[in-house]
């Protein structure tokens, strides 16, 4: 685990383990204990700032910067994602993501693809999708005529 | 732990046939007959066509030789090495739609589906009746090339173990939407139905270019420069004579770039995949007014729709249930498609703790996929650093299409038992849950920014036509620039196709290599 990514400031990595947190918590009543936050962001963080072009990754950086001091705009609260509580940053984040204007939802578009990345290989969510290979006597013979 | 005592094709290759960029220390200068851009589908295909005719052979590729017994199924290691910018690049317009594209040996053949369309007959026709491409490709040249394709690479439909529930409600329910459903054809030997063509075949399975034509062509003579990007053709008395480039090593040790260049003594072939090669030719002092233009896309959209029962998509052939039918009437063709949580997430409804516990829910999800037929045409020019740059809004009609697609794929979800769909379309709800409901897709409004869109089959910017004044590159696939510079990737085609692109793409540079290789102009030249 690394506790501070190389790519960003402390003060950005604060706000983005809010927002990304946000996105992807943690969600023990289906079986997901750890959220993003958990789990290693800060080395996925540089690993993107390593694989990715330049200004990509800084795409990026802005979209994780413009959500985070966005509170005051999208709820009327004159703090950062960092300093709300769970159901405002939620409020936040959904409202963005379902704003009218294209380029606004879109910033937590990129956030949510980009970090599904490493949320989605979490060792708890692929065991729960790739659950033991489904009997394939159950999957034969096919109903119609498209046989092979 | 198991070892793996397997050889793959992609192991035990000639001693010297592969030139790794990553650790060469010292300038490459070296001669061939024939200099091969690109190592994907239409690269691969054209060397292997050159070496069998018995020339000698020189394929330069930007990206790494990712080998099978490196495959990582985890999304983003796979992708950070195997695919152009780490899979993050876009064509940009009114909406931003995201773009996959191969960067490694075997291209975009080493992370794709591998289904197979032969050339529809009414594409050749209208290339020949309304591009001015006359009897310069038609059904009678292509079809021995695709036959011969569809023996080397073992193209079938696939089979029952391999077919899985996701393909298969596909399939068994397709009469109740009023068409034919059936199984792709592949190239494929023996799939195991691990779905996880998209970050490389762990069986060897699929026939991509890295496990075929490539080491095949390396056994017969050729050579591979791995991790090394040609910056431009150079051209000489009005012909092209080699390649300049430089290695494009990854690991620090190496980040120093080192020249290199590749003389051709007959020629070059140019595959280096429709977005690229507009601005290789480019940096390669080609003028046209028709480069970068009239580029075209299939951009696909993908439905979830979540059943009572497991589905288990990760098993099964990762594509492997089709339907041309509406490909005419409606212009688009659907498809099953296989996603892992990685790439899914961003189609799951919602954010925090709702979005997470759907992901949950992902074994009892199908995915359906439209491909549509656009009509709209985009350009290609550089961008910062060295990236192509694509410029491309989906045309009304397009996204009118699309929708009709989706309410179809949404009718035949609930049709098939499924509980919910998840449309994806904003302004709607995130979940509906009747057959009622579907309206609301019929009614979603013809605007591209409220759909999620994304583009792999890629097409034009460096059209074929007969003279100069009409494209870039002439009815022999040579630029009407440059003699000797041979453009053999889907950057030629004159429209969009309506089914998968490789075959196709596979065709044309087999039957243009044949006919290069038996040039006496070409063996002059030596
Ligand atoms: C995820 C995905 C799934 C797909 N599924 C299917 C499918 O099932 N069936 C189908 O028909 N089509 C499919 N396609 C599309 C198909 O793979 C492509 O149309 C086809 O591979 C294009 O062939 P190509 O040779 O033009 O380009 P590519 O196969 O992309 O190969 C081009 C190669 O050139 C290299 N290159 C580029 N520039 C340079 C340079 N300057 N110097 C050196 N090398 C360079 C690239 O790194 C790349 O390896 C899919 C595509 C993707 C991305
Ligand atoms: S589905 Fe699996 S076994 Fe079959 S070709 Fe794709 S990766 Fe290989």
């Amino acid at each position: 685990m690394t506790d501070q990514p190389r790519a960003i400031t402390a003060l950005e990595y604060k706000w983005a383990r809010a927002t990304l947190g946000t996105i992807y918590p943690a969600a023990p009543e289906a079986g997901v204990t750890q959220g993003i936050a958990d789990m290693d962001l800060a080395g996925f963080i540089d690993e993107l700032a390593e694989a990715l072009p330049a200004i990509t990754f800084f795409g990026i950086r802005l979209f994780l910067l413009l959500v985070a001091l966005s509170p005051l705009f999208v709820i009327g609260k004159p703090r950062t994602m960092a300093g709300l509580g769970e159901k405002d940053r939620e409020a936040v984040v959904w409202k963005i993501g379902h704003s009218d204007i294209y380029l606004v939802r879109q910033m937590v578009m990129a956030l949510k693809a980009t970090f599904a990345f490493f949320f989605g290989g979490g060792a708890e969510l692929q065991a729960i999708c790739r659950s033991a290979e489904p009997d394939r006597a159950k999957l034969l013979p096919l109903g119609r005529k498209n046989a092979a | 732990m198991s070892i793996d005592s397997r050889v793959f094709p992609d192991e035990q290759l000639p001693e010297g046939s592969v030139v790794d960029g990553e650790t060469v220390t010292s300038p490459i200068d070296e001669t061939f007959d024939f200099v091969v851009i690109g190592s994907g589908a239409a690269g691969g295909t054209a060397a292997w066509t050159l070496v069998q005719a018995g020339y000698s052979v020189a394929i330069v590729e930007e990206g790494p030789w990712v080998k099978t017994r490196e495959f990582d199924r985890r999304i983003f290691p796979s992708f950070k090495r195997m695919f152009r910018e780490a899979g993050t690049q876009a064509l940009m317009g009114n909406s931003i739609i995201p773009l996959l594209q191969g960067r490694v040996v075997g291209g975009s053949t080493l992370v794709n589906s591998a289904i197979v369309w032969r050339t529809p007959d009414d594409v050749l026709d209208d290339w020949s009746k309304n591009w001015g491409l006359g009897g310069a490709i038609t059904e009678r040249d292509l079809d021995p090339h695709f036959a011969a394709i569809e023996e080397e690479l073992k193209v079938h439909a696939v089979l029952d173990e391999a077919l899985g529930e996701n393909n298969r409600l596909f399939v068994d329910n397709s009469f109740k939407g009023g068409f034919v459903g059936t199984r792709m054809r592949r190239y494929e030997n023996a799939c195991k139905g691990a779905g996880q063509c998209l970050t490389g075949c762990p069986n060897a399975a699929k026939q991509g270019m890295n496990v075929s034509y490539v080491p095949w062509s390396l056994r017969k003579g050729a050579r591979i420069f791995t991790s090394v990007r040609v910056d431009r053709v150079a051209i000489k008395n009005g012909r092209a004579v080699g390649v300049v480039g430089s290695t494009t090593a990854t690991n620090p040790k190496h980040a120093k770039k080192i020249p290199v260049v590749v003389h051709a003594r007959r020629g070059v072939f140019l595959a280096a995949s429709t977005i690229q090669t507009p601005n290789v030719l480019r940096r390669s002092g080609i003028k046209n007014p028709h480069l970068g233009e009239h580029f075209m896309a299939h951009p696909g959209l993908g439905l979830p729709g979540i059943f009572g029962q497991k589905v288990d998509m990760h098993f099964g052939a990762t594509q492997g249930a089709e339907t041309i039918d509406f490909r005419k009437s409606e212009r688009f063709k659907l498809e099953t498609i296989s996603m892992q949580p990685e790439l899914a997430a961003v189609r799951i409804p919602g954010v925090g703790r709702e979005l997470v516990s759907r992901l949950t829910t992902l074994p009892h999800a199908a995915i359906w996929v439209a491909q549509i037929r656009a009509t709209a045409q985009g350009s290609i020019r550089p961008g910062f650093g060295g990236r192509d740059m694509v410029r491309y809004s989906m045309a009304k009609e397009d996204v009118a299409a699309a929708r009709k697609a989706a309410a179809l794929i949404a009718r035949l979800f609930f049709e098939s038992g499924a509980k919910e769909v998840w449309p994806g379309i904003h302004g709607l709800p995130e979940i509906i849950r009747s057959m009622d409901e579907v309206k609301l897709i019929e009614n979603a409004p013809l605007d591209s920014r409220h759909y999620s869109f994304i583009a792999s089959h890629l097409f034009g910017a460096a059209r074929m036509a007969a003279s100069e004044r009409d494209g870039v590159v002439g009815l022999d696939f040579s630029t009407h620039a440059a003699k000797g510079l041979y453009v053999v990737d889907s950057s030629i085609f004159p429209t969009n196709l309506g089914v998968n692109p490789q075959h196709s793409i596979m065709g044309l540079a087999r039957l243009a290599a044949t006919r290069v290789a038996a040039d006496p102009l070409a063996i002059a030249a030596a």
